[in-house]
């Protein structure tokens, strides 16, 4: 009888052993509150199709992706990158005014499994009577092998980058 | 007393000349010297003819030349014929070598006219004859008189020419000759021709401006204020002050010509009505051809342009059924058309290019009528009402062939484009008439009933107010959900709710994608 039991037992124990829990990555950890209004009032971003998902996408080798089952967005990818820029561009317009809103697109924010970060996309800048700004970016950093916490957070600093850019490019007059 | 005989008288034997006689011999000398002298100075005795006697008394009126007394009238008659009068002038010697040929004789008496004022003096003086010397060989002694002066003097150097224009024109004697506005000359006489029914002018061109008249000189009638209507709309054509108050005659070289060679006297012009005709004359090298329209020409009158496509290239010259012989109905029955003759003329075709023979043109015209060549009326002036001819190419249209009508071509025609939109109007109009018209009214008219109890019900009445409600409610629920709105936080929270359970969902998704059985046995490692 008891050998009977012993397979269903065996199943059940293997279903209740839980794998290690998965880890949730901050883009934006928000640490600093840096500026307090600014000229951007809004930041939309719209991200790649392979980017809306929780799951941080590793690229290897031959465009593969594969999805990391460890390391997950605590917050939705969009969000978190549209509050990173419309901070950091406020801090560097913080001495303009202006009604701004910016709409991203992002086509890559890769992490790579030999350490290259790839991030890349469109901006377009608006004002209420309508583009006053337009433009790409396609920014890559090399920061070798490292943990993907060390890469998220130099990921983020890729973001601010991109943000300062596009500060930097709105034009003087509207 | 004694008497004393009487001395015996002596007779003393004087001369037979008496002193006495001295003052009657010289009175007698003188009487005879001033006898001679009289018949020493007198003139012969000319006649002179005039339509009238008015002002011309017997030995009183005299005879000037140069306000110098050289004869008195002696008698005044009437002619054999009495439609006249005849004044016998006694000359004086020294008015003698005035009597030529040509010389003219006239009454100056006060004159009032368009022309001005003369002859003032004479109100007092009275009327007295002048004489203008002409040429030619003395001796004459019968005379026309003029009844008034003449316009020009026999001294004044020119040139005499002959004009002649089928009306009169209202010009008269003393009219301008003008060239460019300037007065150059005169008419002198004005006869009407009754052989060939025309109007003679003679006109006088004083030297130098005389030059200015060569053999390619046109006359035309300047006369006064000219209105014209026509298909290029109204025109105006004023003259100088003198000639719009008394008329005149203008000349010139038309443009583009080679002016000539200078004309002698006694040169014949043709007077033209107006400067315009004188421009038409310049075409003559011309192709008829004979337009049969289906349609009314009213509107078409002879002289309109014939253009194609807007470029005027010939003339309507004739208007009428009467182009045609009576035998028309016998070469084409059926046809009620209404032929117009048009002229094409050839110089403005071909103008500043090498020169096309009719010969040529004609071919080319064949050819174009076989592509599709057609002739149209067109309205030129919608405030006249004036047509004319407009040709172009309908490729469209069938392949006719080439009619000859009393020697004329046939040049097709198609309908213009006010019969065609008339036409097309009709159809309309009929399409319009063959529907159920009255069907349909009493459709509406029950339809209107209907609506009309619809509206009259009651709880129609309420329709309003309870619309009303509802917007306000509508409106009051869409403030509720706008973004200032009270229900649009927790709205705006559950969207982003779903969001974020679709962002975790997409990795749910993925590992059962990749092992169906996770959610038992969990995912590897």
């Amino acid at each position: 009888m008891f050998r009977y039991l012993v397979f269903p037992i065996a199943v059940f124990l293997m279903a209740c052993s839980s794998p290690s829990p998965p880890t949730y990555l901050l883009l934006n950890p928000g640490t600093e509150i840096l500026t307090v209004g600014g000229p951007v009032k809004k930041v939309s971003v719209r991200l790649a199709s392979y980017l809306q998902q929780p799951q941080l996408a590793i690229m290897l080798d031959n465009n593969e992706v594969q999805f990391s089952r460890r390391y997950y967005w605590a917050e939705r990818l969009d969000l978190a990158l549209a509050g990173l820029i419309q901070q950091q561009m406020n801090q560097v317009l913080a001495n303009r005014q202006g009604d701004w809103s910016v709409a991203m697109q992002v086509y890559r924010l890769d992490f790579s499994d030999d350490g290259t970060l790839v991030l890349s996309g469109e901006f377009e800048m608006r004002n209420r009577k309508g583009t006053i700004e337009k433009g790409a970016f396609n920014l890559m950093r090399d920061v070798g092998r490292m943990s993907y916490p060390g890469q998220v957070a130099e990921m983020r600093m890729l973001v601010l980058e991109v943000a300062k850019q596009m500060a930097q490019q709105a034009p003087l007059n509207e | 007393m004694s008497e004393e005989p009487l001395e015996a008288a002596r007779v003393v034997k004087t001369g037979r000349f008496s002193s006495v006689l001295i003052l009657p011999i010289v009175a007698i000398a003188i009487g005879i010297s001033m006898v001679w002298y009289h018949y020493a100075t007198l003139g012969p005795v000319v006649s002179i003819h005039f339509k009238t006697a008015e002002g011309v008394i017997e030995g009183k009126t005299q005879v000037r030349f140069r306000d110098v007394i050289i004869g008195v009238v002696e008698k005044v008659a009437l002619n054999d014929t009495l439609n006249g009068v005849v004044v016998q002038v006694q000359m004086e010697k020294a008015g003698e070598p005035l009597l030529k040929d040509s010389s003219r004789f006239w009454v100056v008496r006060p004159r009032v006219g368009v022309g001005g004022v003369s002859g003032l003096g004479t109100l007092l003086s009275g009327a007295y004859i002048t004489v203008d010397p002409g040429s030619g060989s003395e001796g004459t002694r019968s005379f026309q008189g003029y009844e008034q002066q003449p316009v020009t003097d026999s001294s004044t150097k020119g040139i005499r020419l002959k004009l002649k224009s089928q009306q009169a024109n209202s010009l008269k004697v003393g009219d301008p000759v003008l060239y460019h506005g300037f007065e150059v000359g005169r008419l002198e006489t004005v006869n009407l021709d009754v052989e060939r029914r025309e109007v003679d002018y003679q006109a006088f061109i004083s030297a130098p401006y005389d030059r200015l008249v060569t053999t390619r000189t046109q006359f035309w009638n300047a006369s006064g204020v000219s209105l014209k209507t026509g298909p290029d709309g109204f025109r105006v054509e004023v003259g100088s002050l003198m000639s719009l108050i008394s008329g005149g005659v203008a000349f010139d070289v038309p443009e583009g010509l080679d002016p000539g060679e200078p004309v002698k006297g006694h040169h014949q012009f043709r007077l033209y009505q107006d400067s315009d005709s004188t421009r038409e004359r310049q075409y003559k090298v011309v192709i008829k051809y004979l337009l049969m329209f289906d349609e009314s020409i009213r509107g078409l009158t002879a002289g309109a342009p014939v253009e194609y496509r807007g470029i005027r290239v010939g003339t309507v010259k004739e208007v009428a059924l009467g182009v045609l012989p009576e035998t028309y109905e016998e070469i084409k029955p059926e046809s009620r058309s209404i032929p117009v003759l048009i002229d094409f003329e050839l110089e403005r075709v071909t103008r500043g290019k090498e020169k096309t023979s009719p010969e040529t043109f004609a071919k080319m015209m064949d050819q174009s009528i076989h592509e599709g060549l057609r002739a149209s009326l067109k309205t030129g002036n919608l405030i006249t009402g004036s047509m004319l001819v407009d040709m172009d190419f309908y490729p469209d249209t069938p392949d006719v062939s080439i009619e000859t009508i009393e020697g004329y071509k046939v040049l097709p025609t198609i309908k213009s484009d006010i019969v065609r939109y008339k036409e097309d109007a009709s159809a309309i109009l009929a399409k319009l008439k063959a529907l159920p018209l009255a069907e349909t009214l009493v459709s509406i008219r029950a339809l209107a009933n209907d609506t009309r109890g619809l509206v009259n019900d009651p709880s129609m009445r309420q329709l309003p107010g309870r619309l009303d409600q509802s917007v306000q409610s509508l409106q009051q629920l869409l403030e509720d959900y706008s973004s200032q709105g009270a229900l649009y936080p927790g709205l705006s929270d559950s969207v982003r709710s779903v969001q974020d359970l679709l962002w975790q969902m997409q990795s749910l998704i993925r590992t059962l994608n990749e092992k169906p059985n996770a959610l038992i046995f969990g995912q590897d490692r």
